[in-house]
């Protein structure tokens, strides 16, 4: 097992335990504001971990550029997202 | 267990919890959001029998689109039953009942484990390897000029299905347009106003359409060697005005618009026009001319793509309504009103 | 195994199969795309057009003597998906032709876009839906690829149910909304059909799959018999077969009468012909003797409890609907009158037939005379109450005096209906009685004859009504009134229909030469050879 592999290794279960600690928040957290901040906060930082885990196993530079393309996408929407589930909570509209 | 049985057998266990939950689910909601993972989970399974166009089209169109339109109806479904009946003392659209009768479903829940465990032993009993037509399609593929046999299978072989298919989606747009009122017909639909102008969303109305609308062109144009398509490509273009005109920035056309009707019937009547010209030029209705394969193959599929957008986006969209403001009593969502004046 | 690949096309009467599916299909998106008022009048045109080219198409049958094919862009299946015009294809194509033709010139004045409108709902609806619908028939009577006629059945529902809910009234959606989840319901067991017999012999050829289920006879797989039991039960949800039929009554009744007149007389229609299919051309030795029985029994149960429901009905419309229940309920007596001992031959006015022949002649002139008739039916029924404003079977007294064309329809429809001579629904039913009693299974007779005499029961019951004076004249007069001298259009549209089905029995037996077309043998039973 090379650096590199190690390194995958390392990141991608980092990444890993911040999805399940995300997880845990969604389904422990009291309520949904709250659930929404774990989500966003941990599963976030799990892809990006994924994502730069992923890196060196990924072919240069197409691959590579598409793993980060797919983080900042997910950031993007999952932004977005949090935002208007926020608002929604806030208007007290559970489908809008 | 090698590793890779060990992910399969977890994604099977997960499809199936997750089946299980749709059907189980009593809250609509639940039962929705839980189909919508289902997609999603079934395009992983896809991936991993190979079928990539497969698993493009469950997670564009199974899980997204699919997701979306019921989504939509359960919180309408969910606002008349609220608001509707209890203030215009109108019945619900849906009769509730207090549910079918314990013999119905238990004769429905027989039915299908019979149907199950029938699939279950005779799927064990299928001849292995699958016959296919695998090696004649990759024989003739040459002919078309295409590198990927799925988009060999879908507008050369069998042409005549993707093209019903195609009509198949103009029609249901027209089924779902037929449930506007009469006065309301000719104007715009109006389901997608009702969200709300989030600074958020327009941003991302701003920000993400070049680079969806590049994407659904991307999909689109490797449809012709890899996997991607007319359907991905378009439920991708979708989306995109979807997000656009739930942001605000655009306003949904009227379905009166002929240049909405003509973007949504042009691919359907390209791959028509092309088929007669099959009989000029080629083997018969539906074929091409050897050389000029690829590039009318290319043509129809840039026509079809718009035209799935189009339609895709105007199911989503829904039948036309009022426009509220001209209404006195406003039926459709009284509690719209309500929270434009909240703000 | 090797297939040809690329086949040259040889017949010129081939491309008239492909203007069969794809002229309705080209107007319907036409009609779509300009709107407003042209889109009748696209319609008209294509009807015209579909008229000429089902006409075209039967000539070429009937002096060719063989079945007419078509290889989309020149594939041969198994790569490629054809089209085959055989007799019963052919007889279908015309009759759908002329329900459609009639229904819009009976539709002519309805669906008008109110003054002031460029253009009106359900008129853009209505002439959009009504092609695709044609396209989708035409589609499934030539369709000789499992997933082809999968793709024609989608259409044919996604045409069919807006429809029904035509006039938007809640209730009417309600009917769509379950005839939609019924007809989804099929689709998916057809669907799930299709694609294990695919794995079972990766094609999807009617032809080429006959001819290897006959190849290994006796030994089909068990994906076989699960895959034609799945499809079979689709299929007769989509029909409205009892005990699956509680979608059709409120469906067929709530639509507008046009559109009711085609629902009732070509589209479960449609689902029913890939059953034929399936069970003649697919599996061509009648399979199985306790399952033709089983169809045979529902076909009875619908006869009788399709006429006891329509006598205890109050208003024309549904009247008229339950009758499409019992009507269907011949169709399936084909299944143990085709399938079992079909050896036993005998004589009927002068012509040798084998039992089998009889019984699926009998049932595809049942589907002809009943489209027919029913269409003319439904119309008349739709302009008596138009007419009159309401459709109560005990206020209809006076419309004898009133409306005697239209009444004249309703009656000659009646009996094709009854199965009274000279009808085609007589040569039907009688042909169908000649095979049970032949074939020593007498107890199919008994719901034959028992169907007619409830038929005549509630179709006698309004005509007794119809014809006696009004108890006040003014309700008619008033009508009247309002709606001045109507257009003789309609009416005769409705009385060439119900005309037809009448003047089909005239020659029963030309039926089963034009039906045998491009089916060698098809009909001859295990161990007979042609």
């Amino acid at each position: 097992m090379s650096v590199l592999d190690l390194y995958s290794y390392l990141l991608i279960g980092l990444g890993v335990l911040f999805f399940c600690t995300g997880t845990l928040g969604l389904l422990r957290f009291p309520d949904a504001l709250s659930r929404l901040h774990a989500l966003a906060k941990a599963d976030n930082l799990a892809l990006g971990l994924v994502v730069l885990g992923l890196l060196p196993q990924a072919s240069w530079p197409l691959g590579a550029m598409k793993l980060l393309a797919v983080w900042l996408f997910a950031l993007l929407a999952s932004t977005t997202v949090g935002q208007l589930v926020g608002e929604a909570i806030r208007r007290g509209d559970p489908f809008r | 267990m090698t590793p890779t049985l060990f992910a399969d057998l977890g994604l099977l266990i997960i499809l199936l919890g997750l089946a299980l939950l749709i059907t189980a689910a009593r809250p609509a909601f639940i039962a929705v959001a839980a189909y919508m993972a289902y997609g999603l989970v079934m395009a992983l399974a896809w991936v991993r029998l190979a079928a990539v166009d497969v698993a493009l089209t469950e997670a564009a169109i199974g899980s997204g689109l699919t997701g979306l339109l019921l989504l939509g109806a359960v919180a309408w479904s969910q606002r008349h039953t609220q608001f509707q009946a209890r203030r215009l003392g109108l019945r619900p659209g849906i009769p509730r009942r207090a549910g079918a009768g314990r013999g119905l479903t238990l004769l429905v829940a027989l039915a299908c484990g019979g149907v199950s465990a029938g699939l279950a032993w005779v799927v064990l009993t299928l001849p292995e390897p699958a016959p296919s037509q695998v090696p004649l399609v990759q024989a003739a593929l040459p002919i078309t000029g295409l590198g990927n046999p799925v988009t060999g299978v879908l507008l050369v072989f069998r042409a005549i299905d993707t093209l019903l298919e195609s009509v198949v989606l103009v029609f249901a747009l027209v089924g779902v347009w037929s449930l506007a009122s009469d006065p309301a017909w000719g104007g715009r639909p109006r389901s997608l106003h009702v969200v709300q102008h989030s600074g958020a969303l327009v941003l991302l109305g701003q920000l993400l359409p070049p680079v969806g609308i590049l994407m659904g062109l991307y999909l689109f144009w490797v449809g012709a060697d890899a996997p991607g398509g007319a359907f991905q490509g378009g439920t991708m273009l979708a989306a995109m005005w979807l997000l656009v005109l739930s942001a605000g920035l655009a306003e949904v056309p009227a379905v009166a618009s002929r240049r909405l009707r003509l973007l949504i019937t042009g691919g359907p009547l390209l791959f028509l026009a092309v088929g007669f010209s099959g009989w000029a030029f080629a083997a018969g209705f539906l074929g091409y001319p050897p050389a000029w394969s690829k590039p009318l193959i290319l043509a129809i599929e840039a026509a079809l793509t718009l035209s799935i957008a189009a339609a895709l986006a105007m199911l989503v969209a829904g039948p036309p309504e009022r426009p509220t403001a001209a209404d006195p009593q406003p039926d459709p969502q009284p509690e719209r009103n309500q929270q434009r004046g909240h703000r | 195994m090797s297939f040809p690949i690329l086949i040259i096309e040889t017949l010129a009467g081939g491309r008239l199969l492909v203007l069969a599916l794809v002229l309705p299909l080209l107007g319907a998106l036409l009609a779509f795309s300009t709107g407003g008022r042209a889109a009748r009048r696209i319609a008209l045109v294509t009807a015209l057009a579909g008229l000429v080219v089902a006409a075209a198409i039967a000539l070429q049958l009937t002096s060719s003597a063989a079945a007419l094919d078509y290889a989309f862009g020149g594939w041969a299946p198994p790569l490629g998906v054809s089209l085959r015009a055989d007799g019963p294809a052919v007889m279908m194509l015309v009759t759908t032709a002329l329900v459609i033709a009639a229904t819009m010139v009976y539709a002519g004045v309805d669906f008008q876009p109110a003054a002031g409108q460029r253009e009106g709902r359900s008129g853009l609806v209505f002439w959009t839906l009504l092609l695709a619908l044609w396209a989708a028939l035409n589609a499934i009577f030539l369709g000789q690829d499992l997933f082809n006629l999968f793709v024609a059945l989608e259409i044919l529902t996604f045409s069919a149910v807006p429809l029904v809910c035509l006039n938007g009234r809640a209730e009417t959606i309600g009917a769509a909304l379950r005839y939609l989840l019924f007809a989804l319901l099929g689709s998916v067991l057809y669907l799930l059909g299709a694609g294990l017999i695919y794995g079972a012999y990766g094609l999807l050829d009617l032809g080429l799959l006959a001819a290897r289920i006959q190849a290994d006879a006796g030994a089909a797989p068990p994906a076989l018999w699960l895959a034609l039991g799945l499809m079979t039960a689709g299929l007769m949800a989509k029909t409205a077969i009892v005990p699956l039929h509680l979608w059709l009554p409120p469906a067929h009744s709530g639509a507008p009468a046009a559109a009711s007149a085609v629902l009732s007389a070509l589209v479960v229609k449609g689902a029913f012909f890939v059953l034929l299919r399936l069970w003649f051309d697919l599996v061509p030795v009648p399979a199985g003797w306790l399952l033709a029985q089983m169809q045979g029994a529902l076909g009875a149960a619908a006869i009788l409890l399709g006429g006891v429901m329509a006598l205890r009905q109050t208003r024309l419309k549904l009247m008229v609907a339950y009758s499409t229940v019992a009507q269907i309920g011949y169709l399936f007596l084909i299944f143990p009158l085709a399938g079992a001992d079909a050896a036993v031959a005998f004589i009927t006015v002068g012509v040798a037939l084998d039992a089998g022949t009889a019984a699926l002649t009998g049932g595809l002139l049942q589907i002809v005379s009943h489209a027919l008739a029913k269409a003319a039916m439904f119309l008349a029924a739709g302009r008596i109450a138009a007419r009159l404003g309401h459709d109560r079977i005990d206020d209809l007294g006076g419309v004898g005096r009133a409306m005697p064309l239209t009444l004249l329809a309703f009656g000659l429809a009646g009996l094709s209906l009854m199965g009274l001579p000279p009808s085609g629904g007589f040569a039907a039913k009688w042909l169908l009685l000649r095979a049970a009693v032949e074939t020593g299974q007498w107890w199919w007779s008994l719901a034959i004859l028992l169907g007619g005499l409830l038929t005549a029961g509630y179709l006698f019951r309004v005509l007794a009504t119809a014809l006696r004076e009004a108890p006040d004249d003014s309700a008619i007069a008033d009508a009247r009134a309002g709606t001045g001298p109507a257009a003789p259009g309609p009416a005769l549209a409705i009385l060439l229909l119900a005309g037809l089905s009448v003047l089909l029995g005239l020659v029963p037996l030309g039926y089963w030469e034009l039906i045998q077309i491009g089916r060698p043998g098809l009909y001859q039973p295990l161990g007979m050879v042609p």
